[in-house]
Order: structure tokens, then sequence, then C-alpha cells
């Protein structure tokens, strides 16, 4: 079976695919191929170390792998995997993969690890949701709408529904920062604020919104009141 | 007149022109270019994607000189040269009329793309007036154009249904370049309307034209010939300018504070 020629293992700084060097090179790019078409939902778009079995590859056998996981899978190579003279052997999935709990509970208490990045204007109608932090390089317009579990972070204009902390109804000290603030309504926790109705003389510096007491306060952002929060979650 | 299927290499461009909220003036607009375009001696197609409630052939005086149109022509029942109406003022600017009779679902996306393939190459420009709304009346208008020409007046809720819009062309891969329309200089002065800066800055696509509130293009209507026919119609000349960008023409856009009392003695004074 194909998938002899490559297993995976989970350590601590992370996937590893083992793979015997000792096969030919379309044996192992076939192999390798299959081996994550079959688990694309968990290995598409990760980051991943490779770990030879068997001694060093033939030359020209690692680029031609690292093209085929970083084009056709999205994958990023890690480097630093030590080169083996282990056995070879062969692992099941199901006795590294983190079981969907283990998986959420480590991913709560890295929560900027995995903000979402987006390089694009929200415009009306679009919405984005994520359990963590959310950064936006590019506008929020008026009806469009972020959700985040974390923090909202917009490196442009607010127009639209900021919701930071949307799923701790205290908000977990959560802040949504912009570069220019004129939101439809600014959302932390549990706790509403609007707009007053009239087109928002901008500061001209970035400002910050935070939970103060039982309302939403918006300030001018600097690094002070930043750490001067206390962070719920962290 | 031999028509092929044309390919998006061979033939004209197509342009559908859009903008979401109704009554900011699509129609008018998709008029007003395609007269001008067929003015610089280019061939226009005018398309009234508007099936059930067409108005182009009315903006266009044609309404009199339909027999078949968009829908005969998808379904078969006519050759697609027979359903287009030359436009009275010009050899150059054609019309293919909406059905009034059926609405927006008779026709699939696929079959509106494939009638526009066949115009496409014996036309310089096709001129697709898309509905009002984002169903399927607005899918088809767009289903086989290459651009789009995103029309909003400097309102807030025109402007959020404009943003739409190109939020939903940017996810079909349709580039749109913006029209502001209906633009009152004297309010904007006065700051009582959103400047063409403002309106820009929330959109942030390209701008390629801005046309100025013209009570001109109440009269051209009536009449039924497009407002560019007239020489001294501020929004005729700023229609015939569009028309240049298209053809890759050089033309800045209009200031149009620098035209209002104040400007023009500011520029005299000069400190304008």
């Amino acid at each position: 079976m194909d998938d002899s020629i490559v297993t995976a293992k989970g350590t601590t700084d992370g996937l590893v695919l083992r793979i015997d060097s000792r096969v030919d090179e379309s044996g192992i790019l076939n192999g390798v191929r299959s081996f994550i078409e079959s688990r694309k939902k968990f290995l598409f778009g990760n980051e991943v170390a490779l770990e030879w079995v068997g001694g060093d590859p033939q030359e020209g056998v690692e680029p031609q792998l690292k093209s085929l996981l970083c084009d056709e899978f999205n994958m990023k190579i890690r480097q630093g995997a030590l080169q083996s003279e282990m056995e070879f052997e062969t692992t099941s999935m199901e006795d590294f993969l983190p079981t969907e709990e283990s998986l959420f509970s480590k991913l709560d208490n890295y929560d900027e690890a995995n903000a979402k990045v987006l390089v694009t204007t929200l415009r009306s109608g679009q919405k984005i949701e994520s359990e963590h932090s959310i950064i936006i390089f590019g506008d929020v317009n008026s009806g469009a709408e972020v959700v985040s579990g974390g923090d909202v972070i917009i490196l442009g204009t607010l127009r639209g529904v900021a919701h930071a902390g949307a799923y701790d109804e205290t908000g977990g000290g959560r802040v949504i920062v912009g570069i220019t603030f004129q939101p439809t309504q600014l959302r932390i926790g549990s706790t509403i604020s609007r707009g007053d109705g009239k087109p928002h003389k901008s500061s001209g510096v970035p400002e910050l919104a935070r939970i103060d007491g039982a309302s939403i306060i918006v300030e001018p952002y600097s690094v002070k009141t930043m750490t001067g929060l206390i962070r719920g979650s962290v | 007149m031999t028509l092929n299927n044309g390919s998006k290499k061979s033939g004209g461009k197509i342009y559908v022109v859009t903008s979401g909220k109704g009554g900011v003036g699509k129609t008018t607009t998709t008029a007003s270019l395609g007269a001008a375009l067929a003015l610089r001696g280019q061939r226009t197609l005018v398309v009234d994607a508007d099936i059930g409630l067409r108005n182009l052939d009315v903006i266009l005086g044609l309404e009199n000189r339909i027999v078949f149109n968009l829908v005969d022509v998808a379904k078969g029942h006519c050759k697609p040269a027979q359903a287009i109406i030359k436009s009275k003022k010009s050899n150059n600017l054609f019309l293919l009329p909406a059905s009034q009779t059926d609405d927006k679902d008779v026709v699939s996306e696929e079959e509106v793309k494939s009638v526009l393939d066949q115009y496409r190459r014996e036309f310089h420009y096709i001129l697709v007036d898309s509905p009002a709304g984002i169903e399927q009346g607005f899918k088809n208008a767009c289903s086989g154009a290459d651009s789009a020409l995103v029309v909003t007046t400097p309102e807030v809720s025109a402007i959020r249904d404009a943003d739409r819009v190109i939020g939903l062309l940017a996810a079909k891969g349709i580039e749109p370049h913006l029209i502001i329309n209906r633009i009152d200089a004297e309010m904007v002065r006065k700051g009582d309307m959103l400047s063409v800066k403002d309106v820009q800055e929330i959109l942030g696509i390209d701008l390629i034209g801005v046309v100025e509130r013209d009570d001109q293009i109440i009269v051209a209507a009536n009449y039924g010939e497009p407002v560019v026919y007239n020489p001294k119609s501020k929004a005729g000349i700023a229609y015939q300018n569009i028309a240049g960008r298209l053809c890759g023409e050089m033309i800045p856009i209009e200031d149009v504070l620098s035209d209002t009392l104040w400007g023009r003695l500011g520029k005299r004074l000069g400190i304008g």
C-alpha cells in the first residue's frame, strides 16, 4: 500500500511526515500525494517537518516533494527535522491525531497565534466570523459585520458592525481597534453601543473601543491603554 | 450580418451597468453612454436585461419598433440580427430590447451569456442595463460581462447597495468602475451632500465618471433622445467624457466644485 511509504507523527513541535527514502522518486511523490489526499481536511494548509527513514533521499527528491506540498496542498515545510535512521514503522493516524477536545482547548490558550488575517475591504452584506482575533487590512463598510471571539483590529475605516469577545458575555477584556472609527455599532461581549447617528468626526489617530463598567468607551489608541487592560482569557 | 460565436478575445467588450438600488440612473446611463460611444463611431449595442420591466426602449424612443426581444433570441425564436433595433439618431447604436411579458426566471445565466456572445463580434461595445436588485435578473445581466459600470448617487442608501454589488461582482471576477450620478455642486459645497471624494473613499474602486444633476435628463427621456445630443447639457458632456475614457482616452475627471459660483470666483481671484 502506498501509505506504508509515508507515516505521520505528532511531536511537541508539530506534525512530522516520516518518509521512506528507500523507495524511488515517483513512489515517494505518489505515496505522499495519496497520503495527504486521504487526510486533506486535517493536513491541508498545515505546517509539517520532513523526516527521512532509511538514510538521505536521492538527489532531486526533496525539492520536488517540497513543491508538491507547498503548491498543491498549500502546506509549509518546517525546517530542522532530524535526519533519522530509526526503524521504519507504521503508525496509524489515530495514535497521534489530537482529539477534537484537546485541539480546541489548546487553541483557546493560543488565541492570538490563530488570528484570522484578511487583506480585503469587507463590503455591505459580507460577514466574517472567527472564534479567534480578526485582523483586517482594509475597510469594514456599512452593512458588513465582523464577529470575533477575540479582538477585532481594523487597519482601515470601520463603518459597519464590529463584535469583539463575542462568545463571552463580559467580553473577556477584548477590544476593537481601528484607524478610523465611523461604526454603525460596536459590540463587545453582550454590550452594544451605537453611534449617535451623526457623521463621526475622526480624531485623526487610531481609536480603541473597550468595556468600561457597563458601557463601551472609545478612546485614542495608545500602547499604554492596551497594556493596562486586564486580559480576561490570557 | 454574419454573427458568430465570439470569444472573449475577438470582438467587443461587454459592460454591465448596475447599481443594486433602483432609480439611481442605470437606464439613463446605459442609453446616454451608448449614444455617446456611437457618436465616437463605435458600433454599440445596448441591451435591456430588465425582463418584465423594460425601460431602455422608451428612453431611446424605440418602443414602437420592437418585434423580437432578448428572450426570443435566447429561445431561438428569431435570428440574433432580427431582434436588434437601430436607433433613430445614429447608425452605430442598436438596442436589444427585453421582453415585457415574461419574468426574470424565463432565461438562465448561460442563455444570456450565449446571446451576448453571439453579438460580441459585431460590436465594439455592448452595454447591458441590469435590473435593480441582486437576484436572478442581476445575475443574468452580469453573466456575459467583462467589466461593470457601477452607478451610484451620493446618498448613503445608494452607496451601501453599490458596495454590496461591488462585493458580488468581485466574487464573479468582474472588474467594477464607478459612475457617481446626480451630484449637486452647490449642495456639496454647503456640506449637505457627500462629495466625490467621500464616495470614492467608501467604495474604493476606479472612478470613471461624475455626472452632475441636470434637468435636461428628464427632458431628454421624455423626448426619447439621449442627453448627449444636447451640447449644452452638463450631463451630456459628462457622458461624452465617460465614453472617451472607455475608449482609452485620458480625460481628467471633472472637478464639480470648481464650477460653482464660489469656485469660479476663487479661480478668478487666484485662490481656487
